[in-house]
């Protein structure tokens, strides 16, 4: 048994109260800056905090998209670490106690265990070390993105400090219990320090070098913890909490409501961070700045400045420099667009959620982006001009395309279409959406759509001049206010029609009626026409024929559709039952890659960007030899179109209700 | 400085109304700001922001006016007034000589604006008329403000075959072109604000007006009923022909 | 019927031989079977066209308020005017509807309390009763106006009124100066300078006109022009093709409020609700989608070609001839068959 002095107790008893008291005003900082933030966290429950352990911390499902290897070593080095918990606790336990020498077989298996942990972490942190020099790039912005100009620095000296940490720590720990093993050979439990241990075998003063190495580990860690919350590898509280007060959220990037009428209210939106829900501050102190999001960002890859990743590693190096003021309840913070994120980044965001759906710590950067949107536009009037024609256009004729009302059902001209009034009870209430009604390639999808209802002799309506815009691209653009009248109006008419179920065309029609409606009020059950589709093709209503040449097709999944409400396999359904095999795509399902439309890029000129995100999507899309492209969302359908057409290719791009409508059995017809 | 901007609301022709017999009757409608009164209230807030102004929109009618107040407010005005006045059948003169006793009941103001003209029913009479009942001198159209220093106005404005630089003392009566660019959009806080505003409104007989009665001919109004007038359809032709087509049509037309 | 003469006032900023030709075809109507005279005022620079052309068309007084142009614009005339206007009686006076003269005759509306028309595009006489009429509501409705014997000052829609039959021998035409009674300028002009002039819309015969579609072009855009001015290169392309068809049919160029807004087109060419009034022989629209902002400035053309490429462009509710099919396959053939 290895006993310690007085002195070094004090000193370490010292060295530890120091570190405690430190780690106390950090914690109260921390919860101070945290706490500016809006809204309260979310609520969790014990199944949540199983789930999350279980699913998040030990098997770390949330990092398994993309880079296996460094998830490989990452998982070894967070099992290491839990491992560690226990080390490092009977370590600083056996101060005061004395370290004992137990023979027993738990003991043995103990260190068996543990000299095993030793050489799997030190080769993951050497993996690491090496990744981090060569791969220098993967972890920083282009020159275009607005990023602190300490940030390469500060990531690089963080992973390094880190990585040192661990090495000296784990290493000494290692050597330490070598050096037990000259003492007292039992190499059989500790095969890695066994080879290191024949380094000692000629050394004298064997008792020393161990308390030094000793020191050398429990110290090292209790040194580091004043840099720990300043390093990004504070992810490892914050992340599992993340995931916790997230838990209870629906969907990802769901906007807080505002009460627009409430005269009290004086901020809307949120230009400073200050501003945010508290979830946004948190976010800042769970980033791992991966890069992972930039790395997925659509507008990222086509040469934007936008950087979801910048941006939270901007907030995160805001607070690290000014965390102690921003900590008092008055201290106004300098608006976020001029140090986390441009102007023009913030209009470029297409609002897909790739950034969220690949955040490995539960970050929401797109929930931010809204926010300061939202800010801009109500509070400064800020946005790209292009978006007037938009807002005016829903306000004054209640869709993006200024066209009047009376003009919604001249799609169907010589179709049998049926209006709410015509047929007050339906089994399905279509929600054409204005794509669908007023957009020409959207309209010959409407016209596909009817007529397959029609040949399925579903018993439909539709609203006709009664439908107004859902209200996703001004809400998506930060008009709240003209969000919340298309909304109520809306919300309003559907529950006099009291649907039994609604089928919207458009994806994002689906995410506002299903999703965002809820809470103004909102309470219906909404499906896509996609996965109507599938249901009368599963219950044989809709016979298809199947297809006969062996060519693919690519299918372009929606951003709304198959990410933010993953609803992706009623259509691979569709392809299966007409026997026609789809490309194979890297991008695809709830991990597809955006059209460029969304988040009202579609209302906004463009700017210059390296390769518009539309063209980089169709030469995914066009990689192996394909005959169609189809897709369910107008946008998108647009979007590729237009891609297309610049591309020079002849590859048609088809909705899915087009490309049903020729697959229909004639039974049907 | 001290400026009022004359605004009203028209019957907006993008959206259904109904056609009656006389102009009197002319109510079922939805109302909108006047257009050319967007650019007048534009030209005013650009002088606002470049000079500093005190900006009050004014108007003349019933109560369905402070809508167009209210977006007036919305976009930055600072204060609104409304001339209580029931008739509907109120003459462009008489409109004129109510805004001029207004304008000098509020006293000091440096500039008055108007609106081109309405865009229903386009007689773009009424500043012209205004600047007689006071006697001020008129700018019409003017296209840029190119200083205002001690009292004296200079502006920009296209006539003739010229663009000219011409100053004036104040007041003044001004319209302004389209050139001062777009009518702005009023912003979400200045809705809220404006939402929130309170309307002074006189009522008529504090201007201690009398309204001359001029004669007046006999009028009503005919709506135009026009059916689908498309005589022939080309498409599916090729371009040497539907030139030859349309060559023959314009000959036609001009002979 | 009084037998007071009708008073046609020209300036010298109209178009001289066009607006006076329309005035007095107005007047003429207006004199139909009585026996009235027209005379005319003609406020501008000395002017032998003008009296020429007066002469022809059988006026036989001249009053002539001799001033430079820039002078009616700073109006200082106007008491002149004014005092003209109240020491002789006229039955009807006549402007047309152009800005400056629609501002003068607003002015003497409220100086001489007389009821003021304007924009006035039909003139009858029908037993004894004259009915004018004037449209509003874009179009979709006409005020009409049963005149009496009550003094009344027009300004005529130029476009509604085609010019009257020239007298073959020169007529003889007494031509009485006003005295120039200037007030000082209150409006004063510190520099001019001539901008490129654009052929009066509300005068053409014909009109061209180009929308958004002129941006649709085609044709390769040569290399070298920067991103950024891809869409300027495409609309003066579109621009010059208006142009060429236009001078080929005599007619000036038009465009729609979009090409405007985006900063290709002047103002001056706009035709639409916050544009010009339009009414010509031929409207050929071009690439224009056909907003009710824009057919509300050209929906009484008399002959509307419309060619777009979309079928469903509103177009061609307003259209005699609709062709659908693209401008810059069309055109070009068009020009060519012209020379």
């Amino acid at each position: 048994m290895i006993e310690f002095n007085l002195i070094e107790k004090t000193i370490y008893t010292f060295v530890l109260l120091t570190t405690a008291g430190y780690a106390f005003l950090i914690i109260r900082e921390y919860s101070a800056i945290i706490r500016r933030g809006k809204s309260r966290l979310g609520r969790f429950s014990l199944t949540n905090i199983i789930k999350v352990l279980f699913q998040k911390v030990i098997l770390l499902l949330s990092t398994w998209k993309t880079r296996f290897w460094s998830n490989l070593f990452h998982l070894f080095i967070v099992w290491g670490f839990i491992f560690f918990l226990i080390i490092n606790s009977a370590d600083m336990l056996s101060v005061f106690i004395g370290k004992f020498d137990s023979q027993s077989a738990f003991s043995n298996i103990f260190l068996y265990a543990s000299d095993v942990v030793y050489a799997v972490i030190l080769v993951s942190i050497v993996f690491f070390v090496i990744r981090r020099l060569l791969n220098a790039n993967q972890f920083k912005s282009r020159e275009n993105v607005m990023t602190m100009p300490i940030m390469n620095q500060i990531i690089r000296r963080d992973s390094l400090v880190v990585a040192g940490l661990i090495i000296i720590h784990v290493g000494s720990r290692a050597a330490a219990e070598s050096i037990r093993l000259q003492m007292m050979p039992r190499s059989i439990w500790l095969p890695f320090s066994g080879l290191l241990s024949t380094v000692w075998a000629l050394s004298a003063n064997l008792g020393l070098i161990w308390k030094l190495l000793f020191w050398t580990s429990i110290l090292s860690l209790l040194i580091f913890i004043p840099y720990f919350p300043r390093s990004k590898h504070l992810h490892l509280f914050f992340a599992p909490l993340n995931f916790l007060f997230r838990s209870q959220q629906p969907w990802f990037s769901n906007l807080p409501d505002l009460n627009l009428d409430d005269p009290q209210i004086e901020v809307f939106g949120a230009l400073r961070l200050e501003e945010m829900d508290r979830s946004a501050i948190f976010d800042s102190f769970a980033c791992i700045m991966c890069f992972r999001c930039q790395e997925v960002c659509p507008p990222y890859q086509s040469g934007s400045p936008l950087s979801p990743a910048a941006y939270e590693i901007n907030k995160r190096l805001f607070l690290n420099a000014r965390g102690k003021q921003f900590a008092f309840p008055d201290f106004k913070s300098p608006k976020l667009t001029t140090y986390a994120i441009s102007e023009q980044a913030l209009w470029d965001c297409t609002a897909c959620g790739a950034c969220v759906e690949i955040c490995p710590v539960g970050i929401d950067p797109l929930a931010d982006i809204l926010a300061i949107r939202r800010g801009l536009v109500l509070m400064e009037d800020k946005f790209p001009k292009p978006l007037q024609l938009l807002f005016k256009n829903v306000e004054h004729t209640a869709n993006p395309w200024g066209i009047s009302s009376q003009h919604r059902l001249d799609w169907a001209e010589g179709l049998q279409v049926t209006t709410i009034n015509e047929n007050p009870h339906p089994d399905i209430l279509w929600w054409v959406g204005c794509a669908g009604a007023f957009e020409e390639n959207a309209k010959k999808a409407s016209r596909s759509f009817a007529k397959i209802l029609n040949a399925a002799q579903v018993n439909y309506a539709v609203l006709g001049e009664l439908e107004n815009c859902s209200g996703d691209a001004v809400r998506r653009a930060g008009r709240e206010d003209l969000y919340q009248q298309m909304a109520l109006s809306n919300i309003e008419k559907l529950n006099q029609v009291n649907p039994k179920r609604i089928v919207t065309s458009c994806p994002h029609c689906l995410h506002n009626l299903k999703n965002d409606y809820r809470s103004l009020g909102g309470d219906f059950s909404v499906i896509h026409s996609s996965q109507y589709l599938a249901t009368l093709v599963e219950n044989g209503t809709l016979k298809l024929i199947e297809s006969s040449d062996q060519t693919k097709i690519s299918f372009h999944d929606s951003c709304y559709l198959s990410r933010f409400n993953q609803v992706a396999d009623p259509v691979r359904l569709l392809f299966r039952q007409e026997n026609q095999e789809l490309a194979n795509l890297k991008n695809e399902a709830s991990n597809t890659f955006c059209c460029g439309a969304g988040g009202a890029q579609y209302w906004k000129e463009s700017q210059p960007l390296s390769e518009p995100i539309n063209i980089k999507r169709w030469k995914q899309l066009t990689e192996e030899p394909i005959k169609q492209v189809v897709t369910s969302c107008p946008f998108c359908h647009t979007m590729l179109s237009d891609a297309a057409k610049s591309q020079g290719s002849e590859i048609p791009v088809l909705d899915l209700s087009e490309h049903l409508l020729s697959k229909i059995q004639s039974e049907n017809k | 400085m001290k400026i009022v901007v004359a605004v009203t609301n028209v019957i907006d022709l993008t959206q259904p109304y109904h056609i009656p017999t006389e102009e009197s009757k002319l109510t079922s409608y939805v109302p909108t700001l006047n257009p050319w009164d967007e650019f007048a209230l534009e030209a005013a807030l650009q002088i606002k922001e470049k000079y500093g102004a005190e900006l009050i929109a004014i108007s003349v009618g019933e109560l369905q006016q402070e809508s167009a107040l209210r977006k007036a407010l919305a976009l930055g005005c600072d204060s609104a007034l409304r001339i209580e006045n029931d008739s509907k059948s109120l003459r462009n003169d008489q409109i004129a000589s109510i805004l001029a006793a207004a304008i000098r009941k509020i006293g000091d103001i440096d500039i008055a604006f108007c609106g081109r003209q309405s865009i229903d029913i386009e007689n773009g009479t009424t500043a012209s008329m205004l600047a007689e009942r006071l006697n001020w001198p008129y700018l019409s159209l003017i296209s840029k403000v190119e200083a205002i220093n001690h009292g004296i106005f200079t502006a920009q404005k296209s006539f003739f075959n010229q663009l000219l630089t011409i100053s004036v003392q104040f007041p003044i009566v001004v319209s302004a072109s389209k050139e001062f660019g777009e009518a702005r959009f009023p912003s979400f806080m200045g809705m809220r604000r404006a939402a929130r505003a309170v309307i002074e409104s006189w009522p008529l007989l504090d201007l201690g007006l009398e309204l001359n009665q001029i004669f007046q001919a006999d009028s009503r109004i005919e709506k135009i009923v026009t059916g689908p007038i498309l005589h022939q359809l080309i498409s599916e032709e090729n371009e040497v022909n539907i030139a030859n087509i349309l060559d023959q049509k314009v000959s036609e037309a001009l002979s | 019927m009084t037998n007071l003469p009708v008073l046609i006032v020209l300036l010298g900023t109209d178009n001289l031989g066009e607006s006076l030709s329309s005035l007095v075809s107005a007047a003429n109507l207006f004199t139909a079977g009585g026996s009235q005279t027209s005379d005319l005022l003609y406020i501008g620079p000395e002017n032998n066209q003008v009296l020429l052309t007066a002469a022809s068309f059988g006026i036989s007084r001249l009053f002539h308020l001799p001033i430079n142009i820039v002078e009616i614009m700073q109006k200082s005339f106007l008491p002149t005017l004014e005092n003209f206007l109240k020491s002789k009686p006229f039955r009807a006076i006549f402007f047309s509807n152009m800005p400056l003269p629609l501002e003068i005759s607003a002015h003497m509306g409220a100086a001489l309390q007389t009821q003021l028309i304007t924009a006035v595009d039909t003139i009858t006489v029908n037993d004894g009763i004259t009915t004018v009429t004037r449209k509003i509501l874009a179009g979709n409705a006409r005020q009409v106006f049963n005149l009496k014997d009550q003094p009344v000052i027009l300004t005529i829609n130029m476009a509604c009124f085609s010019a009257p039959e020239a007298f073959s021998a020169t007529h003889f035409l007494e031509t009485i100066p006003i005295a120039n009674d200037l007030s000082e300028e209150r409006i004063k002009v510190i520099s001019s300078t001539v901008i490129q002039q654009f052929v009066a819309l509300e005068h053409s015969r014909v009109i061209v006109a180009g929308g958004r579609g002129l941006l649709s072009n085609p044709n390769p855009t040569p290399a070298g022009i920067p991103a950024g001015e891809i869409e300027q290169w495409k609309y003066e392309q579109g621009f010059n093709l208006l142009k060429n068809l236009a001078e080929k049919l005599n007619g000036s160029v038009g465009v729609s409020r979009a090409l405007v807004d985006a900063g290709y087109a002047p103002y001056e060419l706009q035709i639409g609700q916050t544009g010009k009034t339009v009414a010509p022989e031929v409207y050929i629209a071009c690439g224009i989608s056909g907003a009710l902002q824009h057919t509300m400035g050209m929906r009484h053309s008399k002959l509307v070609i419309a060619i777009n490429k979309d079928a469903r462009a509103p177009i061609f509710e307003v259209a005699h001839v609709g062709v659908i099919g693209d401008l810059y396959k069309i055109l070009p053939e068009w020009v060519k068959l012209r020379k």
